[in-house]
């Protein structure tokens, strides 16, 4: 079982949360189509990713989805602190070194001011094993 | 979080008007619809979207499960703005 494993310190896990370095990019099925078409492919942006596990889909920065220039393909409700609301949703594709995760749908919000570029919520870590070492600074997916 | 003007209004408002009628025969199936036309239904998300690509290239069109009740997303740590907070 491939294992990713990220360290940092008892300190910054406890203040920061679990951050992973992580590359987001224009799903596989729209490169393709891109790349038939000549048309140029948005490059892969990154950063940090904060590992959410109250959050049931994951969240890609707002500014990110805009770089990548990808449509959006449906609309999920959201629960806000204002009640319900609708929002666009797209399909993404995460790489961590040894791993690429297409995601169906993921929903767009500022994320700039926690200098992160992704929330990776439930949906993604519903494929993994995720490990949280609180005592030693690090955090372990083993998939 | 930051609220942004959602499009596919008109697909979804679509969705919703066939909703009942799609249950009957495409339950836990995936539709593609662009405007107020069914373009497909498929198994999985991926076919849609591969075919919801390849006949409109990457502009908007919605793809959506077929289900009795709308799932609700939830962020809390989001929502709330407490990423990070310092309490």
């Amino acid at each position: 079982m491939p294992i990713y494993e990220v360290g940092t310190s008892q300190g910054v896990l406890l203040h920061l949360g679990p951050l992973l370095p992580i590359e987001v990019s224009v799903p596989q099925t729209l490169i393709d189509h891109l790349t038939s078409k000549g048309e140029p492919v948005p490059p892969t942006v990154s950063g940090n990713a904060l590992v959410d596990t109250g959050a049931s889909i994951s969240v890609v920065d707002l500014e990110v989805i805009s770089k990548l220039k990808i449509s959006p393909v449906g609309v999920v409700r959201v629960q806000t602190t204002a009640g319900q609301v609708d929002q666009n949703v797209f399909p993404m594709r995460f790489k961590l070194p040894n791993l690429t995760i297409e995601s169906e749908t993921v929903v767009g919000a500022d994320l700039k001011p926690h200098r992160i570029v992704a929330l990776i919520g439930r949906d993604v870590l519903s494929r993994f094993v995720f490990i949280y070492l609180g005592g030693t600074g690090r955090i372990v997916l083993c998939f | 979080m930051c609220l942004e003007p959602i499009l596919l209004r008109q697909e979804l408002e679509f969705f919703e008007s066939m909703r009942a009628k799609w249950l009957d025969t495409y339950k836990d199936k995936f539709v593609l619809v662009k405007g107020r036309d069914l373009v497909g239904v498929f198994d999985t998300f991926r076919d849609a979207y591969t075919a919801g690509v390849e006949r409109f290239g990457n502009s908007p069109f919605l793809i959506k499960r077929v289900s009795e009740e709308e799932q609700v997303e939830r962020f809390p740590a989001l929502t709330l703005g407490v990423i990070h907070a310092n309490i």
